[in-house]
């Protein structure tokens, strides 16, 4: 009977990495990496695209540091900019309505003196 | 303790390039061999999961604590994983493995054919065996179907290596047992 439906080696393996893909299998994915890493790389990579990598990861540290602090400092400093100069612009407007309207009062209150005075 | 010694996710606190360099002679080659060799995932595309992988693991390894080294490994693994994941979603036309067993099955007997059904019937029956498995056989299972020699397997399991043989048929008994009650 075990004959039949034998189950082959690269048949257990292929199962074995569909498991992997698929499920969220903790023990399974901890003995793979156990696996990969104890034992020597079979391909050798390129000396020239091994370079290029680290190239391009070293690189990215101005990204990060420009996402991680000079973006969001710079949008803060937007923000309250843009706020500041709202807030001001505002209390100078009502301030220079407020003298207006005190200097109209007051030339209105000369003019119904000099009025009242003439007549 | 130098940097040759040092665990990796230490190394950091130094300096972030030394980080990157030493995750990538210690993961990323290994990564690299793994993606091409077992996933059949084409150079490009095998470059591009490994700067994905080592980007992301320099981004967010400090919002974790590692026990060891082989805690850290497992965490850059999973990452990979991650992302192989995704490559495979996005690229659906690759085949990442195929079922043509023609190594150890004699054809002539063999009853079953490898429909997409069966297929997924016997992932059923490997996963039950696998989650009754203890560790060390779901390493002997996962290493010897990768073709890995029993002297190899016996440095990372504590039996004797003329055991595992007999070892490893027991496994693929009690699975093909399994098959056929249910096939």
């Amino acid at each position: 009977m075990s004959d039949y439906n034998n189950i082959s080696d690269s048949e257990i393996r292929s199962l074995l990495k569909k498991r992997l893909l698929e499920q969220a299998d903790d023990n399974l994915l901890e003995a793979e990496a156990k696996m990969v890493f104890a034992s020597e790389a079979l391909i050798v990579p390129s000396t020239a695209k091994e370079e290029e990598l680290i190239k391009k990861l070293t690189k990215t540290k101005f990204k990060l540091t420009f996402k991680k602090w000079i973006l969001p400092s710079a949008s803060v400093i937007t923000i309250l900019s843009v706020l500041t100069y709202y807030t001001f612009n505002k209390t100078n407007l009502q301030t220079a309505s407020t003298i207006k309207n005190k200097l109209f009062q007051r030339n209105r209150a000369i003019k119904n003196f000099q009025m009242t005075n003439w007549s | 303790m130098n940097k040759s010694t040092q665990e990796t996710y230490h190394l950091a606190e130094l300096d972030r390039n030394s980080f990157i360099t030493v995750v990538y002679n210690r993961y990323g080659k290994k990564l690299y061999s793994y993606a091409i060799k077992s996933w059949n995932v084409n150079e490009d595309a095998a470059w591009d999961l490994i700067y994905k992988t080592i980007y992301k693991v320099t981004e967010v390894y400090r919002n974790y604590k590692f026990e060891s080294e082989e805690k850290f490994a497992s965490f850059i693994f999973k990452i990979f994983i991650n992302y192989l994941r995704n490559h495979y979603r996005d690229n659906k036309t690759e085949r990442m493995f195929e079922f043509t067993a023609m190594d150890d099955v004699d054809l002539s007997t063999k009853k079953i054919s490898d429909t997409p059904e069966s297929s997924n019937k016997k992932l059923i029956v490997l996963n039950e065996v696998l989650d009754k498995m203890e560790d060390w056989e779901r390493m002997l299972l996962l290493m010897r179907s990768e073709g890995r020699a029993y002297s190899e397997i016996a440095t990372y399991i504590d039996k004797p290596e003329n055991q595992l043989k007999v070892y490893y048929q027991r496994l693929k008994e009690q699975i093909t047992k399994k098959l056929n009650e249910r096939l």
